[in-house]
């Protein structure tokens, strides 16, 4: 996404995923691979109307379309930080446009002041205190990988209620990033898929296809491929 | 003609010229009064400046714990060098100072903004301050929104700056009262009200008695005591992590306590010494505030509370008997749910950061609004972002 201005950056700040922006001199087109995570983006088209968007997770890729001149911002939140009053379920692979005059946005009944790129962690310790965002530290712990105690019942519930998405499709997700991150390290993809626990390279083609929407060979040829939007 | 009234014995160091303002023709029975167009006398400021230009620091090692002497010695150097009061009374006579009488017999000290066009005026506004602050609070406020068709009053409490104190208990009701007579006087039978700090507290208690005169509230935190007065146990999260930091806050607010139980011991000291007023209240300026806050607001203030002599009067509200708070009992108790559309701006270097759900257990919240910067005295430091909120919302409910 370099031609198109983009950059991210991580944050000392667990709520947060990741802050990203992009300014879009020429305007353009992007995949953004399915994943669990969400936030909330701002922007800014040529003529100065702003907007802002609750973002949703989206198991399957999103086609975004940057038009010339337009500037984006925005946070992306980890699958265990989630709004207290509005269920990820409702917003699976959706963007909801939230009222703005491109001074505040408003959220759950909250005028909050539309932050800028290097002051997104003020916004999330703002939506903690009105207990709009919470999150659950032992799902944390469960999608890192961790053993925690829980029948896997009780881990399904857990894990859709506070991510829109079940543990199963989640550890897809991860997969497929992790097998990204090898092939980039100069795996094959025969290599990539059996290090990242696919039973053989057509499971991980197969993976890509429907997370990614492109095989791994297309990927490894694109400019912009669609997991490069975050680490 | 106006009639004319006892006029109130001007306290000590102040002159005593007064002007009768030209009564409304279709209100004869009115009587207002403007400031005098000098409301100290000469010898109270050289008395000032003396005290001032023999100020004593004192030169311990102890750690450094409340105002520094570094950060007073600027202070002191700009209230010497940079200050002049009658700057002050210029300010106040641009924004419309005038003087009316209560009932009985004090002299009550106000700005007053009217419309250009009284017929043409849009929802008056009542702006309420807190302490350590006057009137003087909402300078900078105050021509936002008169310019955008708003008549504007903003009173000094009693027992602030120029307004008397009663003889009697000085009550949260008793300034309510003052306040709604003044608006009444002026012919402003239905307003808005803005308030901070106190002024939220007198705000609420408006609203409780005057509902119908109070069209909205605007309130930058809810009353203080509203912390101390919720059932934990029916806390939210998020309103528990506020109230455990209202605590902490509580806990080191020693001067809360101070004013409520040693107000006469802290009186003798800052009656008698400019500076020693100046260390006290620039403590809580630098604390609660952003970058917005200047000095000379700082000094201004102190100022008018030296002149005035009214540190012990300013500090009635926290010691008066109605505000021995009761926070033993259990449940939500003390003050009722008040239904009066109500906005709330809340400035992230003020105290605290209450939750709406926690605005919502004792105002019928419509707009709740968190401020990109800004604290405490959030007009003097980021008036247009204020005025944006306050006239977004007076639109909404007029």
């Amino acid at each position: 996404m370099g031609d198109m201005g983009y950059d991210f950056h991580g944050s000392p700040s667990p709520l947060v995923g990741l802050v990203w922006r992009v300014h879009a001199v020429d305007g353009g087109e992007y995949t953004d691979a399915g994943n669990e995570f969400w936030g909330l983006s701002f922007d800014v088209d040529a003529a100065g109307a702003p907007g802002a968007w609750l973002i949703g997770p989206s198991p399957q890729p999103r086609h975004l379309v940057i038009r010339a001149g337009e500037r984006g911002w925005g946070v992306e939140f980890p699958a265990h930080v989630f709004l207290r009053k509005i269920p990820k379920l409702s917003l699976l692979g959706e963007m909801r446009a939230l009222p703005t005059d491109g001074r505040f946005f408003e959220l759950a009944g909250v005028r909050f002041p539309v932050p800028t790129y290097e002051h997104m962690e003020d916004l999330a310790d703002a939506l903690v205190a009105q207990g709009i965002l919470t999150f659950d530290l032992e799902l944390a712990r469960v999608l890192a990988g961790e053993d925690v105690a829980y029948s896997e019942r009780q881990l399904r519930r857990r894990t859709t209620g506070a991510a829109g998405l079940g543990p199963s499709r989640i550890e897809q997700l991860q997969r497929a990033r992790e097998a990204y991150r090898l092939l980039q390290s100069g795996l094959t993809i025969a290599q990539a898929a059996v290090a990242a626990g696919y039973s053989d390279q057509a499971h991980l083609t197969r993976a890509f296809r429907l997370i990614a929407g492109s095989t791994p060979k297309q990927l490894l040829a694109d400019d912009l491929d669609p997991f490069m939007s975050r680490p | 003609m106006a009639e004319i009234f006892n006029r109130p014995t001007p306290p000590p160091g102040q002159c005593g010229r007064w002007h009768l303002a030209p009564t409304p023709e279709d209100h004869p029975r009115t009587i207002h009064v403007t400031a005098p167009t000098r409301l100290i006398d000469s010898a109270a400021l050289d008395d000032l400046k003396q005290r001032i230009m023999r100020t004593r620091l004192h030169d311990s090692a102890a750690q450094q714990l409340g105002t520094s002497n570094l950060r007073l010695r600027a202070l002191v150097d700009q209230w010497q060098n940079a200050f002049a009061w009658n700057e002050v009374e210029a300010t106040m006579t641009e924004l419309g100072s005038a003087t009316t009488m209560t009932t009985d017999g004090r002299r009550l000290h106000y700005l007053h903004r009217p419309a250009a066009d009284r017929d043409q005026a849009r929802l008056p506004l009542l702006l309420l301050h807190g302490w350590p602050d006057t009137s003087l609070q909402f300078g900078r406020l105050m021509p936002l929104l008169a310019d955008a068709g708003h008549p504007v009053v903003a009173p000094t409490s009693p027992g602030f700056g120029f307004s008397d104190e009663p003889q009697g208990e000085l009550s949260p009701q008793l300034v309510a009262a003052d306040v709604h007579r003044l608006m009444a006087e002026l012919r402003y039978a239905r307003y808005l009200v803005h308030a901070t700090d106190w002024g939220a507290t007198v705000a609420s208690a408006l609203a409780g008695e005057r509902p119908g005169a109070v069209a909205a509230l605007h309130l930058l935190q809810p009353p203080f005591d509203r912390a101390f007065q919720v059932d934990r146990t029916s806390a939210s999260a998020a309103e528990q992590t506020y109230l455990e930091h209202m605590d902490r806050w509580s806990d080191r607010a020693a001067y809360v306590t101070a004013h409520m139980l040693q107000a006469d011991t802290l009186a003798a000291a800052f009656t008698d010494s400019p500076v020693g007023l100046l260390a006290w209240l620039a403590d809580k300026y630098d604390a609660w505030s952003g970058d917005g806050i200047r000095d000379e607001d700082i000094i201004a203030n102190s100022a008018t509370m030296w002149l005035t002599a009214t540190f012990r009067s300013s500090v009635r509200l926290y010691s008066e008997p109605a505000a021995d708070w009761d926070t033993s009992g259990s449940g939500d108790w003390g003050a009722a749910r008040i239904e009066i559309p109500t906005a709330f701006a809340v400035f992230p270097d003020d105290i605290g950061m209450p939750p709406r759900e926690f605005a919502e257990r004792f105002f019928a919240v419509q707009r709740f609004t968190i401020m990109p910067r800004g604290g405490h005295w959030a007009a003097l430091e980021e008036p247009q972002l204020l005025a944006d909120d306050l006239l977004a919302f007076a639109a909404d409910v007029s």
